[in-house]
């Protein structure tokens, strides 16, 4: 009486279950690690347009400067050329020089501004 | 003696057939504009300020006229602009042409849009010393020439350098 139904209870359960056989992996081979050096995050150079001869159209007026090569260039203002070297590389190129060391063109690599003895005589220059 | 009668005969009648056209010369070039330096009545340009260029010549009709054309030259720049102006853009009036035009600086060039009205000049450089604005500063020259050709073919020009300021008042 008991056997039928242990027999029926057993097909049952071995019905509603379901086997899961996993497979190992074949394990890689493991490479060696090389030190690597942190990267310092460089900052992008400011290229100067030129060399070459180039007006800007600013507030205030335009302006010709120049490039006479990388770290150097010629531009005119108060009626006579002013000659300036590059004293600065980041984050602005920084021109200085001319008549008594009194003008400075900075140039952000789209934007310039000209300074006479301190005092800002054109600004917003682009190409 | 036989001969002087058949020349003379001959002679009108060469006459008769030869058209002589004489054109007027092309002359008398003037060029101002709308900004004046007090100091010696120079006209000038502004590159911070509207400028606006006038010229004109004595001429003949301009059915005589073959082209004309201007030639902008920057002295410091180096850079030359020709631009062939239509006869059409100038107003000639009593045997005399005049054109007014709005000037753009820059390394786009100095195209000039027509402006047909007479131009105010502004007899105010250099102006008056003050310490906050900056004050106006020589940043150049452009070389202005007329260059008019007739129908003959002879070739007339008119030159003007105007100095060009920056921060006009």
């Amino acid at each position: 009486m008991l056997r039928p139904l242990l027999l029926l209870l057993l097909a049952f359960a071995l019905s509603s279950c379901i086997l899961l056989v996993e497979e190992d992996e074949p394990r890689r081979p493991v490479q060696p690690v090389q030190p690597v050096t942190p990267v310092t995050p460089v900052q992008p150079s400011i290229v100067t347009p030129g060399p070459g001869t180039f007006t800007y159209r600013c507030s205030g007026g335009t302006l010709v400067v120049n490039y006479l090569d990388s770290n150097n260039l010629r531009l005119f203002y108060d009626g006579a050329f002013q000659n300036l070297s590059l004293v600065r590389r980041s984050p602005t190129l920084l021109f200085s020089g001319g008549a008594g060391g009194a003008y400075t063109w900075e140039w952000t690599g789209s934007r310039g501004t000209l300074t006479v003895r301190g005092q800002v005589v054109l600004s917003n220059c682009a190409l | 003696m036989r001969k002087t009668p058949w020349l003379l005969l001959l002679l009108p009648l060469v006459l008769s057939s030869c058209i002589v056209v004489v054109d007027l010369p092309v002359s008398n070039f003037r060029f101002d504009s709308n900004w004046q330096r007090t100091t010696d009545g120079a006209y000038v340009f502004c590159t911070n300020q509207d400028s606006y260029i006038r010229y004109s010549f004595s001429g003949p009709s301009p059915d005589r006229i073959r082209t004309i054309t201007e030639i902008y030259r920057g002295e410091i720049s180096g850079r030359e602009l020709p631009v062939l102006r239509p006869k059409s853009d100038l107003n000639y009036s009593g045997g005399r042409y005049t054109f007014v035009g709005k000037l753009t600086f820059g390394d786009t060039g100095i195209p000039q849009s027509l402006q047909p009205f007479s131009i105010v000049v502004v007899p105010t450089l250099p102006p008056p010393v003050t310490t906050n604005p900056p004050r106006a500063a020589i940043n150049g020259a452009t070389e202005v020439t007329v260059e008019v050709v007739n129908t003959a073919g002879i070739t007339y020009r008119g030159t003007y350098t105007y100095i060009t300021y920056a921060n006009c008042p």
